[in-house]
């Protein structure tokens, strides 16, 4: 025997009646996906910013002549392929008032295993930024065979610490501003410093 | 048997009861597909940038990982890949295997590209007095590459007038 057509009709109905129509959000997923798709960014890029040594920069304190304002005459940091060093000098007074009381320093950072000990290269610079809050220049002086790699990663060691504080990122300065140089050389020819542009400028109709 | 609990079942099984003919439409479950495309989009919008890619991306060039999170800017691009330099995506030396070698810091193509290029934005800042040519470059390269060439780029790049020296990273996270 048949069931009753009213009650059962009824009751298909009902279930008809529990889906939801998707076709508007399948719609807004077909659009929206491959929009992001075509704008997402999976390698975020950034920039480091780097200058060349001026001239001054690289000689030595003469005997009568002011110190650095920040306490700090030079700090360079020599990159080599078999570890790192940290060499400057360093005026006893903070404040740079006092005169001839320089004071060389020299640290040694050797490769632990195949890596770069830049662990604690950054923390010996945090403790010489805790001395010499005011200074921020450090000049790299890099040896030929030293990879670009190694370059940015001395330079993340040297310009911040990142601190986290109760979950949140804190960046604080150490020593931002880097010079890259070329490593002394025992010869003492700089090829580049003598080499003049104005044949190229001649060509190109510079004056 | 209540008639009703048989359809009941063959809803949920979707076979056809016997002696009935099977149904010509099927319902497609779109379930897990809105799903999926809800954990899509809510992945790519996390990874939306407004920004946009201030670089041209060489082929080639694997560029360092780095901590640093200042921006890029629009600035002269000078890309340095393991066999090739380019400046603003155009290739301007094939070979740089000879300027990888010690010998003077001066290159003289990339000098050249360089310079003139700055005339053109000189010449551009007469004419527009909104325009202000500040030195600006973004050094685009490898993480390979040595220092002895990179020596000779930083140099030739500042005595081109273009003393405002960016190194383009990837960030790294964490």
């Amino acid at each position: 025997m048949s069931p009753p057509l009213g009650r059962n009709s009824r009751f298909l109905r009902e279930v008809h009646s529990a889906n939801v129509d998707l076709t508007p959000i399948m719609c807004l997923f077909i659009i929206l996906v491959p929009l992001l798709l075509l704008t997402a960014v999976f390698e975020r890029l950034a920039v480091l910013k780097a200058h060349l040594p001026e001239a001054s920069t690289l000689r030595s304190p003469s005997a009568g002549e002011s110190p650095s304002p920040s306490g700090i005459v030079e700090l360079r940091l020599l990159i080599r392929p078999d570890g790192l060093e940290l060499e400057g000098t360093l005026s006893h007074d903070p404040d740079g008032k006092e005169k001839e009381t320089y004071e060389d320093f020299r640290a040694s950072f050797p490769l632990v295993g195949d890596r770069f000990d830049l662990e604690g290269l950054q923390s010996h610079l945090k403790n010489l930024k805790a001395r010499y809050p005011r200074h921020e220049k450090i000049v790299f002086l890099v040896e030929d065979k030293v990879t670009y790699d190694i370059i940015v990663q001395a330079m993340d060691a040297c310009r911040e610490e990142i601190l986290e504080e109760q979950g949140r990122e804190i960046r604080r300065p150490l020593f931002p501003s880097i010079s890259i140089s070329e490593a002394f050389r025992e010869d003492g020819v700089y090829e580049g410093l003598r080499q003049g542009t104005r044949e190229l400028d001649e060509k190109l109709g510079i004056q | 048997m209540d008639p009703r609990s048989s359809i009941i079942r063959r809803r949920v099984s979707g076979r056809p009861l016997a002696g009935t003919t099977a149904p010509t439409s099927s319902l497609l479950l779109l379930t897990p597909l809105v799903d999926m495309f809800t954990i899509l989009l809510v992945f790519l919008l996390m990874n939306y940038s407004t920004g946009g890619q201030l670089l041209y991306m060489v082929q080639n060039i694997l560029m360092p990982e780095s901590l640093s999170r200042e921006q890029l800017e629009p600035t002269v691009e000078v890309s340095v890949a393991k066999d090739k330099l380019y400046v603003d995506g155009v290739v301007v030396i094939e070979d740089l295997a000879p300027w990888s070698k010690p010998g003077a810091l001066l290159i003289p193509p990339l000098y050249e590209t360089l310079k003139v290029k700055e005339q053109e934005y000189k010449k551009l800042e007469q004419k527009a007095p909104l325009f202000h040519f500040s030195g600006k470059v973004t050094i685009q390269a490898d993480r390979e590459i040595p220092f002895q060439l990179l020596k000779k780029i930083l140099f030739t790049v500042d005595r081109a007038d273009f003393p405002q020296i960016s190194l383009a990273v990837f960030q790294k996270q964490g």
